[in-house]
């Protein structure tokens, strides 16, 4: 028997085999002098120690106080391998943290005997495609050529059921449907069923999926107070883009600047999204300026990590110490995206720019546009007529001689206990109730005085479009109310708590329903009240008359109570205001009580002023407006609504100023030093113009010229598929990043990318049909020791699905999933206490969606950033915090829990085991297999799938009552006709088979 | 099936499945385990020789508690009383959006007695009495500082040194660098309380436990207080512990079916998993049945014990934790922000974590358990000299301060019975043991002020840790808890 050995001892041999030969500055020499030399002797000159850099050669060749740290083709002259090799005083220095192996020494050696070449960095260099024979897939033609260097071959492929599985998990996140596979099998075509599903829904979702992870896109604006936003209609639009295979230059373009592109469409705009999915401040103290940094600084890093690869963030307080980037660079980079006018903290859906928009992947029915159409015309009339109509209130309006004795007042609060209800306030300073069949419930007003002495308050009751006939003065069927208790009091100073009462004199109404008089209002009884029925859609004014006035002391608080506690339901005022006056003996008529200022401009015509004050209380436009709301909100409720979606706008006239910030420090920029905006010098050619504006970056982006943006995503395609990129640090292509294991393939692929036209779903097809891809992913004790992590590919990809694509998958093989596509976010089960014992608020809940909402694909599923929803944190999702395009796959025992217990994974078991009953004729369990797994399960798999049902046939025939409680987890009803020990034992198989490693692995 | 890998991972796992009994985990099969994990990637720094402490457990009290009321007394506040803040210290400390507008920044005395206690007369606030009584048991810190201004940057920066999410906790650190002793509970353990003094008061989020770019399994575990003390912990009704066993053996021979024909080490590594989730089943109902306790045990907790959910709750849970070997254990106490009515909220606050931090202290050291267990209590910055809001002699408020705030360690090889590092008369700059300001800067090392990154320095080096070598390469560089600073407070090691 072989010595096992541990695998962690083991060295991946992929870079090793030309190190006797010539050895090359990027492939040997700079992860040695990265990782322990640079940061000392690096670009940075502000850490430079002894003035010794060693990043570039003309640093290197230097001679330095008479010694030279490196002479080409003369090492034991060059001061680097005097010091290396210097046992009493090495470099790096004992004390360092940092050491050279022998064999390191070594090379750096022969590196300087072979003359010390030096080359820039491969991914700052412009990929070239290499030529590849034309009668084998490009791809394994570069594979095989690393894989018999190392003496190893590829693995046969794989049979076909495994490679559709294969190939629909990478795609698609779900398995292959037993119909599905059928047609696979009857047609034969591997390529057609790839294209199937690249043509699928689900291919769309499974791609936008992974760019959210990039994205950082979240339901929740972050930070301490992680209020809800509703940035979901970009999330449908990245949906939407991979559906119709959007080239990636213009889905970069329209991500970056989408805002900026000429005439720019709705959608366009929204695309912009992109850079404002970053978190938001909201925390009570928070400084805006310091946020409006955080929130730019954020835009940079995504940017840089998901189109460059790299961590510009480092460069964010000092220069970069591995990669060319200065932190001057960094704030040039800053520059294209702090022009937006951006406040920098307050709640996300407030933060502008916003738009607002409904979700591209939804089209509205006809017959709720048409209704929208209709209203949003009617409101453009009522504002086209308005002029025509102030012509004639104005005249009716300065034949009114004196004054009024009343002036409508701006109420400071109008709040409902409780909040069964609310109150809306209108641009007239009037407010509309908002309730459905509200029994009692009061309204809670209050006011400051001003120094005005006052002797009585005044409330109209006033129509609206929107309240019911006859009275139109409420939501009642007959659009009647009843007050039936009125209090007022004042704090003399502000901060007193004790309220002074404030006693009535005398009350009048200028309508008064027989038995409901105004005097009501004021009386003991607290179900007895004033009423207005009859009154024909006028308004309806109550005036209380103080027996002493208020004299404020200094801008008095003013509560009021309006009560309605009869026993008939809607019976609130619909739409009021308060009115006060300071006249001793006031007029009770119910006049129209124009505003002071307003009756001024009406004697001396001023136009402006009246056409803003009639703008808001002309009946016609008002109510055109609230049908249009209306309308609106009916919509929204039906799902296509438009929600407000923080979006990029650019500002007009001059840029906002950019300066170097001191540490990366909010508060010390250096004023007198503007920065023109430009990229990472080292990525443009030589002589080329820094792109002037976020538009041009965003086309730089994607252009032939830029050496890096195609690499990386072609990477990420690449890891996608694999479960491993070609280059391990997907987020890193800088200096201290790994370099490819296959740079020739990456290079190729890379510019075919390019070339295709960034053809998305082309190069996923050219990858998916690999040999690479396609080979038999069965190991040995061969290939565990030579490489582990599987990057020469002398077997196929074999990984964990992510949590996303498990709960998925399981939904799918029970039936249960709801494959609606896009929409708002939805909140599957979730353990009790998540949300409630980490909130600021005592009280905050979190409610479960209901029926078909609890089984959408869990990329659906509301993403709270403070609380993630628990499966995906338990596997390995990205927070969503920040940026995050690296694939992390762990194998914990909390994962084991979460399979084993959680409610949908549980409720799917019973739904399985439904299906496999009922559809499965007399092979049930081969048939649940199959609906799990995507394909036929093993005669050796199936007879202890068999044995386990029989074991769990006796075990629920003895506990009929378990039986009972192990088949109602879930809100999904249970099928009553089959035989309840039955089903109980086949959901307790189709539990087992939902556990599987295979069939949680791609393989 | 003739390959030796295999064979050997077959042989290993029969020899755990089919005898089944409690015994757990062979070294063995836990070294090939813990390397499996690791699988190529990084190796955590070697652990010093004979650490102090073997474990922590971290009182984290969140909102930042007021240092001039619970234990930095300064009668020249209630000196000068109402007096303008300008007129006794240069105002450089930034302040928060809450009072930058504010138009006067009067001072607030405490309005509550400080008596000096144990045998080194360490002053501390009448609010706290049971802390007073194991004043000879504890180090009491007066000159922590930190760098953020308001609660998320400022706690995110204290549990992971840095104000920006994405990096490991402190926590999730320690299990990277130390790795578990208990292989029947996880190695990290985060538990919440809400406070009575401000129920409603800034969140807490999962990142705080998070293990960042570590692997997820270094992430802390929140205990809930509803529900299942793990997520997912129990089987659901219906399954029972038998139909659950019955279960996991056809799914560990199914996937050593798969193992043997597919020979991926990840399989074998699932099977364990399940197992210890299995072992999970029982351990941590074990651990939270309290009902082997005492009552004089419970009584000294105070009231609140048995009350799932709450700070005193949380305290003996950890006291359990450390007894079973749980390498971290850290509690968040919720509602420490008193803005206004402070005296109202802190009463509360006091109440509900006085008793209970106490006892632990005294458990644990009861039980032997206090030498190499490091206890640590405190906030993520402190308050104000002067009021937020309006100034009465009996109602005051106070914003957030980072420039000096207080905190206590015990155990672990922590000085017990000493105070450290002082403030000037208004607890608005730390001074040295002289009365000169300290101009306290990360990059301006001074031995008598303690910032953040010094503290995490101090607790790992406890631990057996060097906070400068244990490091994870992660976007090209080498990330650390203490980023590049941190220095050793040597002077409260015993």
């Amino acid at each position: 028997m072989r010595k096992f050995l541990p695998l962690l001892l083991l060295v991946s041999p992929l870079f090793a085999e030309q190190a006797e030969e010539q050895i090359s500055y990027n492939k040997h020499i700079r992860p040695i002098l990265s990782e322990n030399c640079f940061y000392c002797h690096g670009q940075d000159p502000k850490t430079r120690e002894a003035d010794v850099a060693l990043h570039l050669a003309e640093f290197a060749y230097k001679d330095n106080d008479g010694s030279t740290p490196i002479i080409p083709h003369n090492a034991k002259d060059s001061e680097v391998i005097l010091r290396i090799f210097d046992e009493d005083d090495p470099m790096p220095p004992a004390d360092s943290n940092r050491s050279l192996s022998a064999k390191e020494k070594e090379l750096i050696k022969k590196w300087i005997e072979q003359g010390a070449k030096y080359e820039d960095h491969w991914s700052f260099v412009p990929p070239v495609k290499p030529d590849v024979p034309t009668d084998e897939h490009p791809v394994d033609h570069f594979i095989k050529a690393t894989l018999s260097a190392n003496e190893l071959a590829p693995a046969p492929k794989a049979d076909l059921p495994t490679l559709a599985r294969r190939a629909s998990l990478a795609l698609t996140g779900l398995q292959p449907t037993p119909a599905q596979l059928d047609q696979l099998i009857s047609h034969g075509s591997y390529e057609k069923f790839v294209d199937e599903l690249l043509a699928s829904d689900a291919y769309a979702e499974r791609m936008s999926l992974h760019w959210l992870d990039a994205s950082r896109y979240a339901d929740t604006d972050g930070y301490q107070n992680d209020g809800g936003r509703s940035n979901w209609p970009w999330r449908d639009w990245v949906i939407k883009a991979y559906r119709e295979n959007m080239p990636f230059d213009q889905f970069t373009i329209e991500q970056i600047a989408g805002d900026m592109l000429p005439n720019a469409t709705p959608l366009q705009k929204l695309a912009s999204a992109f850079n404002r999915n970053h978190r938001q401040n909201n925390e009570g103290g928070a400084l805006a300026a310091e946020f409006y940094v955080e929130n730019v600084v954020d835009r940079v890093e995504t940017t840089s990590a998901v189109w460059l690869g790299l961590t510009t963030g480092c460069a964010r307080c000092h220069d970069h110490k591995y990669d060319p980037i200065s932190q001057r660079e960094f704030f040039q980079l800053f520059s294209y995206f702090n022009n937006i006018g951006e406040k920098g903290t307050g709640a996300g859906p407030k933060s502008d720019p916003i738009m607002h928009i409904g979700s591209p992947l939804t089209k509205r029915p006809a017959k709720l546009q048409a209704k929208l159409d209709e209203a949003t015309e009617r409101l453009a009339k009522a504002r086209a007529t308005l002029p025509e109509r102030l012509k004639s209130w104005v005249a009716a309006h300065q034949k009114i001689e004196t004054e009024s004795d009343w002036y409508p007042v701006r109420l400071r609060k109008a709040e409902i206990p409780h909040k069964q209800s609310h109150l809306e306030k209108l641009p007239d300073d009037s407010y509309l109730f908002h309730g459905d069949k509200v029994k009692a419930t009061s309204y809670k007003l209050s006011l400051h005085t001003g120094k005005k002495v006052i002797t009585g308050l005044r409330i109209d009751a006033l129509p609206h479009g929107t309240l019911k006939a006859p009275n139109k003065l409420s939501r009642a069927e007959n659009g009647n109310f009843v007050l039936t208790n009125t209090t007022i009091g004042y704090h003399s100073k502000r901060g007193q708590r004790k309220l002074h009462p404030v006693k009535i004199a005398r009350v009048v109404a200028t309508h008064e329903q027989s038995g409901y008089p105004a005097s009501a209002v004021i009386d003991d009884d607290k179900k007895s009240g004033w009423a207005i029925n009859g009154i024909g859609q006028k308004k309806a004014s109550l005036f209380l008359i103080f027996e002493k006035p208020i004299v404020p002391e200094n801008n008095d608080d003013v509560r009021i109570t309006l009560e309605f506690g009869s026993d008939f339901p809607g019976h609130q005022i619909g739409r009021f205001r308060v009115l006060l006056t300071q006249k001793e003996q006031p007029s009770t008529k119910g006049d129209e009580a124009i505003p002071p200022h307003v009756f001024a401009a009406l004697k001396a015509n001023d136009q402006k002023v009246l056409a803003a004050y009639h703008e808001k209380i002309d009946p016609i436009l008002m109510d055109a407006i609230a049908h249009e709301k209306d309308v609106q909100k009916h919509l929204t409720k039906a799902g296509f609504g438009r929600v407000p979606v923080m979006v990029m706008r650019e500002k007009k006239g001059k840029p906002m100023p950019a300066y170097l910030l001191n540490r990366g420090q909010y508060d010390e920029p250096v004023k007198d030093d503007p920065l023109p905006r430009g990229v990472i010098a080292k990525l443009l050619p030589e002589g080329a113009k820094h792109p002037k504006d976020r538009l041009e970056f965003a086309k730089w982006l994607v252009s032939r010229e830029n050496p890096i943006t195609a690499r990386v995503v072609v990477n990420r395609m690449w890891q996608r598929l694999f479960g491993i990129g070609l280059v391990n640090t997907p987020e890193d292509f800088g200096l201290q990043g790994e370099l490819p294991s296959h740079p020739e393939l990456l290079d190729w692929l890379a510019v075919e990318f390019i070339e295709s036209g960034w053809d998305i779903k082309k190069m996923y097809r050219l990858l998916a049909t690999s040999h690479a891809f396609t080979q038999s992913s069965k190991s040995n004790s061969l290939l565990n020791e030579k490489d582990p992590k599987n990057r020469l590919l002398a077997r196929g990809p074999r990984y964990r699905m992510d949590g996303f694509a498990l709960r998925d998958m399981a939904l799918h093989a029970s039936g249960l999933l709801y494959p609606k596509l896009g929409g708002r976010p939805v909140k599957p089960y979730q353990p009790k206490g998540l949300w409630e014992t980490l909130a600021a608020n005592a009280g905050t809940r979190y409610i479960e969606s209901k029926g078909k909402d609890l089984y959408r694909k869990s990329m659906y599923s509301y993403w709270k950033r403070a609380v993630n929803p628990p499966l995906q944190l338990i596997f390995d999702a990205g927070g969503r915090e920040v940026c995050n395009v690296r694939q992390n796959v762990t194998n914990t025992s909390l994962q084991a829990l979460a399979l084993m217990n959680e409610k949908t994974f549980l409720e799917a078991s019973r739904k399985l085991a439904e299906r496999m009953i009922r559809e499965g004729g007399d092979a049930p369990l081969a048939h649940g297999y199959r609906l799990a797994k995507g394909h036929d399960p093993d005669p050796e798999t199936l007879a202890i799938l068999q044995r386990n049902n029989d074991t769990f046939q006796k075990h629920f025939a003895d506990a009929p009552k378990e039986a009972d409680e192990f088949l109602t987890i879930g809100e999904s009803e249970r099928d009553d006709s089959i035989d309840l020990i039955k089903l109980a034992a086949h959901a307790a198989t189709a539990h087992l088979i939902l556990n599987l490693d295979e069939v949680i692995t791609l393989e | 099936m003739s390959d030796p890998f295999i064979q050997a991972q077959l042989l290993q796992n029969r020899r755990q499945f089919f005898g089944k009994g409690a015994k757990g985990l062979t070294a063995a099969a836990l070294a090939s385990m813990l390397n499996r994990d690791a699988f190529g990637y990084e190796k955590p720094a070697t652990p010093l020789p004979a650490p102090k402490a073997r474990r922590m457990i971290y009182l984290f009290q969140s909102g930042a508690p007021s240092q001039q009321d619970l234990f930095d007394y300064k009668p020249k506040l209630q000196e000068h009383f109402g007096e303008e803040l300008s007129k006794h210290v240069s105002v450089t400390q930034r302040k928060t959006g809450m009072t930058a507008n504010q138009r006067s920044f009067p001072l607030a005395g405490t309005k509550y007695k400080f008596t000096k206690s144990g045998q080194a007369g360490t002053e501390i606030s009448e609010l706290l009495p049971h802390i007073s009584g194991i004043a000879d048991e504890i180090c009491l810190i007066r000159s922590m500082y930190t760098e953020a201004i308001n609660h998320d940057p400022a706690i995110t920066f204290f549990q992971t040194g840095s104000q920006i999410p994405g990096r490991p906790s402190m926590g999730s650190w320690m299990s990277y660098g130390l790795g578990s002793v208990n292989k029947d509970l996880p190695d990290f353990v985060a538990m919440v309380s809400r406070g009575t003094g401000r129920p409603n008061c800034q969140p807490l989020y999962d990142r705080l436990w998070g293990s960042g770019f570590l692997p997820t399994k270094h992430a802390g575990t929140k205990f809930m207080s509803v529900g299942d003390p793990v997520l997912y912990l129990s089987n659901p009704s219906g399954f029972s512990a038998k139909a659950r066993r019955k279960m996991l053996d056809d799914l560990a021979e199914l996937n050593e079916k798969k193992l043997a024909e597919f020979a991926d080490p990840e399989i074998d590594t699932r099977i364990q998993q399940y197992e210890l989730a299995y072992r999970m089943q029982t351990s941590v109902p074990e651990l939270t049945d309290i009902s082997d306790e005492p009552e004089s045990i419970l009584a000294m907790y105070g009231p609140d014990v048995k009350k799932r959910g709450s700070y005193a709750y949380n305290c003996l849970m950890a006291r359990r934790l450390a007894e079973r070997d749980v390498r971290f254990v850290q509690l968040f106490h919720m509602g420490w922000d008193q803005h206004f009515n402070l005296p109202r909220q802190l009463t509360g606050q006091c109440r509900d974590v006085d008793q209970p931090s106490a006892a632990l202290i005294k458990d644990l050291k009861m039980r032997g358990l206090l030498d190499d267990t490091l206890v640590v209590w405190g906030g993520e910055f402190g308050r104000t000299a002067y009021c937020q809001g309006k100034l009465t002699r009996g109602n005051y408020g106070r914003d957030h301060h980072p420039r000096c705030f207080s905190l206590w360690a015990a155990g672990g090889g922590i000085k017990p019975g000493t105070t450290f590092g002082q403030t000037d008369d208004l607890s608005y700059n730390i001074v040295d043991s002289n009365g000169a300001p300290i101009d306290a800067h990360p990059t301006k090392y001074h031995k008598e002020a303690v910032h953040v990154h010094d503290l995490h320095a101090t607790l790992l080096h406890q631990l057996g840790v060097d906070h400068s070598k244990l490091t994870y390469r992660f976007q090209g560089r080498q990330f650390r808890l203490t980023d590049v600073h941190g220095h050793i407070v040597k002077d409260i090691l015993s």
